[in-house]
């Protein structure tokens, strides 16, 4: 296990069903950091993702964090002890309103008793959520759901926050606006993966990033350097 | 035609359509939250009705107490089913279209299974007791306390679930599960806590069994209309169905007074038919723009 690794991952693998999307990967979270997993579609970003999260059971292989190994634990339970996805595609409850949503957030014991306070914060960092708090999010636009999804992540208190393809769709404007946020947890002190198909924008803000290629980690290196790679540039950056 | 007009005729409709509403709505939890399709439902509703049929026969107790113990008796087997037959499969990573085709007919079976069990157990003659029966008179209409007391449980009782559904904790983690199972999986719902719902059928049980005959075979009625009550009032919503169950009621209680008795399972599978065929979201059913 590396030094100073929050979660550490080892040999995973699986898919869905007799499709085996991951073959065996290898990677570790530094507490306090970005973490960036970048790759194309269909790379396998988003099983891993769910793997984490607690939503699909690998076949094989290691999740640490902290001392115990979650492989066992059901997503209620990884929720609880602070890994939490913002997933791709967003999935707030549509026919909720936005503070429903938020309550939602928070409905693991531990965080509930913080709901108000998580509340105000989360309204503090996108005061256009707090505009709409009694609108159904079903009505949000697409950047407005990604501030929810991202806010509703937040009321669950997590020690490491997985967000998955938080760009897809939206408007420049709003990538920003996502962006500046993330950068700002990050500065805070969370632990953060960020799942990317708009490589270069993660890998300037990331610590650390992988390149996942067909279920493999093809290339991993600290942000800077990846984004110096002569393969990366070709390949993602269409430089 | 002036007893359409009847006071009697309309307390006798509202009684059927609120026992539909409450049996509807515990489908209509177990399948929003679950996706199970479960066929024995109605059958979770005749245990509950011979449980009040033998405390009250071999040990005089109330009704109004039997209730209790017939939820508790439905309650308990609803979870033995979902701890002994379903867990493993919901928290596992089958896609939810296999969970819903398989429960159907694994429920099919555990149906076959609980009505005869029951006929070998108890015979297959249909049972009537008489427990509360005295008259109560309001204005013009006098109808059995029993039924009165069965009106009052289940308004109450659904109306109660709606208001716990829309103001506690747990209930908006239910509503969550109803509306997106995955979402609800990523916010850390548990759902092993979601299991206490066959409680309201045996309870809902034990009241038609004070009011209609029993037998191992009463439940199958009790599904079919379940199912059609939450077609109308549309898959999921709570309160819709409950209104639907009163509609039901309405239509087959006055349907059958204009046409014949016979003409009752027509009736309830013709507006069944309509209603897919018109309205297939349900008649209550905001329209999705999606």
């Amino acid at each position: 296990m590396n030094d100073g690794a929050l979660l550490d991952v080892r040999g995973l693998a699986g898919g869905y069903g007799p499709v085996k999307v991951l073959h065996g990967i290898d990677f570790s979270l530094p507490g306090g950091r970005i973490t960036a997993l970048v790759g194309g579609n269909g790379a396998g970003k988003t099983t891993a993702m769910a793997m984490l999260a607690g939503l699909l059971e690998p076949d094989s292989g290691t999740i640490r964090y902290g001392g115990s190994a979650v492989e066992g634990w059901g997503s209620a339970r990884r929720v609880a002890a602070g890994i939490v996805l913002v997933p791709e595609g967003r999935l707030v409850f549509p026919d909720m309103t936005v503070e429903e949503n938020l309550r939602l957030g928070a409905i693991n014991r531990q965080a509930r008793r913080h709901t108000a306070d998580g509340m105000e914060q989360v309204y503090a960092q996108f005061p256009r959520l707090g505009e709409r708090r009694r609108q159904s999010a079903g009505t949000l636009s697409g950047g407005e759901q990604q501030m929810l999804a991202l806010g509703r992540g937040l009321m669950s208190r997590p020690r490491i926050l997985l967000l998955d393809e938080p760009s897809l769709g939206l408007a420049p404007m709003m990538v920003d606006l996502i962006f500046e946020a993330i950068g700002a947890l990050a500065a805070g002190g969370m632990t953060i993966l960020l799942s990317e198909q708009n490589v270069g924008l993660s890998l300037e803000l990331a610590d650390r990033a992988y390149v996942l290629e067909n279920g493999a980690i093809a290339l991993s290196g600290s942000g800077r350097d990846l984004l110096g790679n002569a393969e990366v540039r070709r390949a993602y950056l269409g430089l | 035609m002036e007893f359409l007009l009847s006071g009697q005729l309309l307390v006798a409709a509202l009684i059927i359509g609120s026992i539909y509403g409450l049996v509807a709505l515990g489908l209509n939890l177990i399948y929003g939250t679950m996706r199970l399709l479960n066929i024995a439902h109605g059958d979770l509703v005749m245990i509950g009705a011979y449980t009040g049929y033998w405390l009250f026969t071999l040990a005089a107790i109330s009704p109004v107490l039997a209730m209790l113990a017939a939820g508790a008796l439905a309650g308990l087997t609803g979870a033995a089913l979902y701890f002994g037959l379903f867990r493993r499969q919901l928290t596992g990573s089958q896609p939810i279209e296999r969970i819903e085709a398989n429960s159907l007919l694994i429920f099919f079976g555990i149906s076959i299974i609980i009505q005869n069990l029951t006929a070998l157990a108890f015979t297959a003659s249909p049972r009537t007791y008489q427990a509360l029966d005295t008259l109560v008179r309001i204005g013009e209409v006098s109808i059995a306390q029993s039924r009165l007391v069965a009106l009052a449980v289940c308004l109450g009782l659904s109306a109660a679930i709606v208001l716990f559904l829309r103001f506690s904790a747990l209930g908006l983690s239910i509503r969550a599960l109803i509306q997106h199972r995955t979402a609800s999986r990523i916010v850390g719902i548990d759902v092993d806590r979601v299991q206490a719902f066959p409680f309201v059928l045996g309870l809902a049980g034990t009241l038609i069994g004070v009011t209609e005959q029993i037998s191992p075979f009463m439940g199958f009625p009790f599904t079919i209309v379940a199912f059609v009550v939450i077609i109308l009032g549309g898959l999921g919503n709570l309160a819709g169905g409950i209104a639907a169950g009163m509609v039901l009621g309405l239509i087959e209680t006055y349907g059958v007074a204009l046409t014949s008795a016979n003409l009752r399972s027509v009736l309830i599978y013709g507006v069944f038919i309509l209603v897919l065929i018109l309205r297939p979201e349900g008649l209550l059913q905001r329209r999705r723009l999606t």
